[in-house]
């Protein structure tokens, strides 16, 4: 008795394709993923263009932005997201205001990108004492709760984009660094990484060449998915008074000037709070695709162990 | 209790099973129209290389493919259920029950935090209706039986406590505790020491013989079918190629696939000079709708005809009833290796 | 077991010794100068000096760092520089408060994260699994302090449901304790989901399959003892950024913890409340984990009788 079977694909035609173009194929597909990249897309020219698109001056206090007894004016033809206590457009902070978020989100995953890849990648590759250190390093920097560490370190510096970037990064950075370096270790016992150090290869090329292509995926997973987290953390330090301090407009400390006003102006506090929840919306979506694009096999290896009942 | 009582009396008889996985790149046909027949008591070996379907088998047999795979075609009746196309609820009662599976590795295949004992009772209480305390007696007299030390102390203990050997031993008395119809034990002695092995294997025989268990062995080693099957088939690419009595296919082989597996492995009055005979090339990956005979890439024998032609299972010219190959060559005459 | 708790134990030692580095680091960099506040603003520049080494700010680094610690296993902290209370004493008899939040928000989340992540591992990809997946996207986007507010918009002022204002009865507990743990059981759903797909896809439960178990049987019996390990360490793991979240909202609902009150000192620049505060929280968190990893050594054999 014969049995029918699918048609098998050709090979070449697999190798053809690539790994990034396989990996975008599956974005594309992925419609909650490209959704996400639309809104990243839009946030970032919104913050990109802001001047231009912003109605207003964001931090000047606009001489009828105020209700005549003094009160922020709600949304309406003029100031198409109202204004807020001290008569200042919304819009146009909020369009600034996303500046200041995708910049510290951008710059600490950068910044924990390089430190991680590096951290973990010299730590994996080069083992002994120098991997010990530097693992046990991470792991300290990681016990410690973000949100504190970075309370002790605003409470005496100045708050700016770069310091926060920097602190936040540095937390990503322990992280990513462990992540790499388990990798690194388990890449570095392969044959093609022994070829390159035998062959004289300088360590640091070896690194760069050899293990990070292998570690790629893994690390924009990640930094795609900490640019969410990196804008959560600046809105909260930011709302705490940690963060950018007034006048300079960030989603965080827009709600904090609009908090005690949010019974009668809701709006103050809305439109920041959809702001921070749509730009993480939009990373988290990305980030998860990506993952699913890039990293394919983890749910297709639970597909062939899960035994399943008949 | 039911030490000595034989099991059930039905013949487990395979007709004609396919089974196929499907995977990203296509749909893997991992049992091709296989059929055998393991009466009470009988100790039946299934020999191939890794990939030739041998587990897959196994596991069709009792309902437990993973997600992406299914039985295709055929019939595998116990007595009058017809478990290929039988429910849930009906698998459900016959496995652990009435056929139970001893598996490779078992620091993996036993529960890693409940204690051995519990993983006995558990059966006893579920299948025999068995009390706790019944049940526990019960485990720690299994655990005797198998060969496990102290089995009081033995029962509370966890699986990574015990060596390889005794948690082989130990996974196998979960199995026979409640006394099923058919042992199904896939490659259980794989992963242990050759000593071990011998006295695993001893032990599966004695237990099945005592109990009037089916045994369905299976593994790759040649080594560990010959001492303990009655009958053996041989797998290849999904199919079987051979089958018939274990002393009759060893003495005489009329596959060129079996005739490469009894020569592959080491003797022990080979001399130093005589190579190990490995067997050329790799087995077909399975995508592939394959014309003709599957070995036929590898055969020291091949014929055009057999590119062409698929082989069927006959009977064997000039040999015993019950000796079936699959091939066109007469194998009767093919030169041997020496010694 | 043992060896493995004194391992976490020194760990945890050196967490709260690096702990006090970063504080005492940065108080070493603080543009305040405590040897000017205790001087005097007035003061000439002998008495300056005087009180620098009084304060014993002449010191060579590692010394004063030595002091620090010292004063620090005293139990002393500093002292505020708006109210000259002592630190420890303010941090602590608001401590009790931010526990209480932390315990009900902690409670929200594994009581709604962890049915909802073993259900939609138990139903993987099938509709309930692609609901609780989806609903816990949105759960991981909104940051808890902006469910906060959501909440008290919505909860508290449209529908006069709970309470406005502070209080800290049971009702002012209630939005509160779900802003911080509705995010918080979107995060633990996924990872109860991932660690009990994993222990799904491990060669013995298809091996109690082949055994004949009830399904039921199966996952209570098996599957659910293999996952709670994980997930009791998630919770421990997730501690700190949990408490981070705890501190912000406190802000929000005028919670009265420590983390309000560390918020109020900074806009007063009281560095010794903040750092005190954070000394405290992070030494509570280090416990807290502590404490979490012993529990997983209770609970896995593996761990206990290794």
């Amino acid at each position: 008795m014969s049995v029918a079977v699918s048609a098998p694909p050709s090979q070449a035609a697999q190798r053809e394709s690539g790994y990034w173009h396989t990996a975008w194929n599956e974005f594309r597909h992925d419609r909650i993923a490209v959704i996400g990249l639309v809104v990243v897309i839009l946030l970032i020219i919104c913050a990109v263009f802001a001047p231009l698109i912003a109605p207003y001056p964001p931090n000047e206090q606009l001489p009828d932005g105020l209700t005549a007894a003094g009160y922020p004016r709600p949304p309406d033809a003029q100031f198409l997201l109202g204004t807020d206590p001290l008569g200042r457009d919304m819009l146009s902070r909020l369009l600034f205001g996303a500046r200041i978020s995708l910049t510290v989100g951008l710059g600490s995953a950068i910044i924990g990108g390089l430190l991680g890849l590096g951290l973990g990648g010299i730590a994996g590759l080069f083992g002994g004492v120098v991997d010990k250190v530097l693992m046990r390093l991470a792991d300290v920097v990681l016990s410690f709760p973000i949100l504190l560490l970075a309370t002790a370190i605003l409470a005496v510096t100045q708050a700016g984009v770069l310091t926060i970037s920097v602190i936040v990064g540095i937390g990503f950075g322990a992280y990513l660094a462990r992540v790499v370096y388990t990798q690194a270790v388990s890449l570095r016992e392969r044959d093609f990484v022994l070829a390159a150090r035998t062959s004289a290869v300088g360590r640091g090329r070896v690194l760069l060449r050899h293990i990070a292509p292998h570690v790629m995926p893994s690390i924009i997973v990640f930094c795609t998915l900490g640019v969410a987290t990196a804008i959560q953390l600046e809105a909260a330090l930011s709302y705490v008074g940690l963060g950018i301090h007034p006048p300079t407009a960030s989603w965080g400390n827009m709600i904090a000037d609009g908090q005690n006003n949010m019974t009668t102006d809701p709006w103050l506090v809305l439109f920041p709070a959809c702001a921070i929840m749509l730009a993480m919306f939009g990373f988290s979506l990305v980030g998860d695709g990506l993952r699913d694009a890039l990293d394919p096999t983890l749910e297709r290896t639970l597909q062939v162990r899960l035994a399943g009942l008949r | 209790m039911n030490g000595g009582l034989a099991a059930g009396g039905d013949d487990l008889v395979v007709r004609d099973l396919s089974t196929i996985y499907a995977t990203s790149h296509g749909q893997i046909v991992a049992v091709r129209d296989v059929s055998v027949t393991v009466a009470p008591g009988e100790a039946v070996g299934i020999v191939g290389e890794s990939g030739c379907g041998k587990t897959a088998l196994a596991l069709a047999l009792v309902g437990l493919l993973p997600r992406n795979g299914r039985i295709a075609a055929g019939e595998v009746m116990l007595g009058d259920i017809d478990l290929a196309s039988a429910g849930s609820k009906v698998l459900r009662t016959i496995r652990g029950r009435r056929i139970a599976i001893v598996f490779q590795d078992s620091m993996t295949s036993l529960d890693p935090v409940m204690p051995i004992g519990r993983q006995i009772t558990e059966g006893l209480i579920e299948h025999l209706g068995l009390s706790r305390k019944q049940a526990r007696v019960r485990a720690a007299e299994l655990l005797t039986e198998v060969g496990v030390p102290e089995a009081g102390r033995r029962l509370r203990q966890f699986p990574h406590q015990l060596s390889g050997g005794l948690r082989q031993r130990a996974a196998i008395a979960v199995a026979i505790a409640v006394n099923p119809d058919v042992l199904i034990a896939d490659e259980p002695t794989t992963a242990l020491d050759v000593t071990i092995q011998a006295q695993l294997l001893d032990l599966l025989e004695r237990e099945c013989r005592q109990r009037g268990m089916s045994l369905i062995l299976i593994t790759h080693d040649l080594g560990v079918v010959a001492s303990v099957t009655d009958r053996i088939l041989v797998m290849y690419a999904g199919r079987v190629v051979e089958s018939g009595t274990t002393g009759v296919v060893f003495a005489d082989p009329r596959h060129p696939y079996t005739v490469a597996l009894l020569d592959s492995m080491p003797r022990l009055d080979a001399t130093l000079r005589d190579r190990l005979q490995a067997i050329p090339g790799t087995p077909p990956t399975g995508y592939a709708e394959l014309a003709g005979c599957p070995f036929a890439p590898r055969c020291g024998h091949v014929m055009d005809r057999c590119r062409a032609e698929m082989p069927a299972l006959e009977m064997v010219t000039g040999g015993p009833e019950g000796h079936h190959a699959a091939c066109f060559a007469d194998m009767t005459t093919a030169p041997r290796s020496p010694a | 077991m043992i060896r493995y708790i004194l391992g976490r134990l020194g760990w945890a030692v050196v967490v709260i010794l690096a702990i006090t580095i970063i504080t005492f680091g940065v108080t070493y960099l603080s543009p305040v100068d405590p040897a000017r506040l205790y001087a005097g603003l007035r003061a000439t520049h002998q008495q300056y000096e005087l009180a620098r080494q009084t304060l014993g700010l002449n010191q060579p680094l590692p010394v004063q760092y030595i002091r620090y610690l010292g004063r620090l296993l005293h139990g002393n902290l500093g002292r505020s520089f708006s109210s000259g209370e002592p630190v420890l004493s303010m941090v602590l008899s608001r401590l009790p408060a931010t526990l209480e939040l932390a315990a009900a928000g902690l409670i929200v989340e594994v009581v709604i994260g962890l049915p909802l992540g073993f259900l939609a591992a138990v139903r993987w990809q099938r509709p309930a699994d692609r609901v609780i997946l989806g609903g816990s996207l949105f759960g991981v986007v909104v940051p808890q302090f902006v469910l906060g507010f959501l909440l008290l918009y919505f909860l508290a002022f449209k529908l006069p449901i709970f309470p406005l204002g502070v209080t800290t009865s049971l009702p002012g507990l209630v939005l509160p304790a779900l802003a911080l743990g509705l995010p918080g059981a979107a995060w633990y759903a996924r990872m109860v989901r991932s660690s009990v797909l994993n222990v799904l896809g491990e060669d013995f439960v298809r091996n109690c399959r082949a055994k004949g178990l009830r399904e039921w049987a199966i996952l209570m019996r098996h599957v659910f003892r293999n996952a709670a390990g994980p997930a009791i360490t998630m919770i421990g793991l997730d501690f700190g950024i949990f408490l981070g979240g705890v501190l912000v909202v406190e802000q929000v609902f005028g919670w009265p913890g420590i983390g309000q009150q560390a918020w109020n000192a900074i806009s007063a620049n009281d560095i010794p409340v903040v750092l005190g505060t954070v000394i405290v929280a992070a030494t509570a968190v280090v416990i807290f984990n502590l404490v979490a990893d012993i529990a997983n050594a209770f609970l896995d054999p593996r761990i206990r009788y290794a």
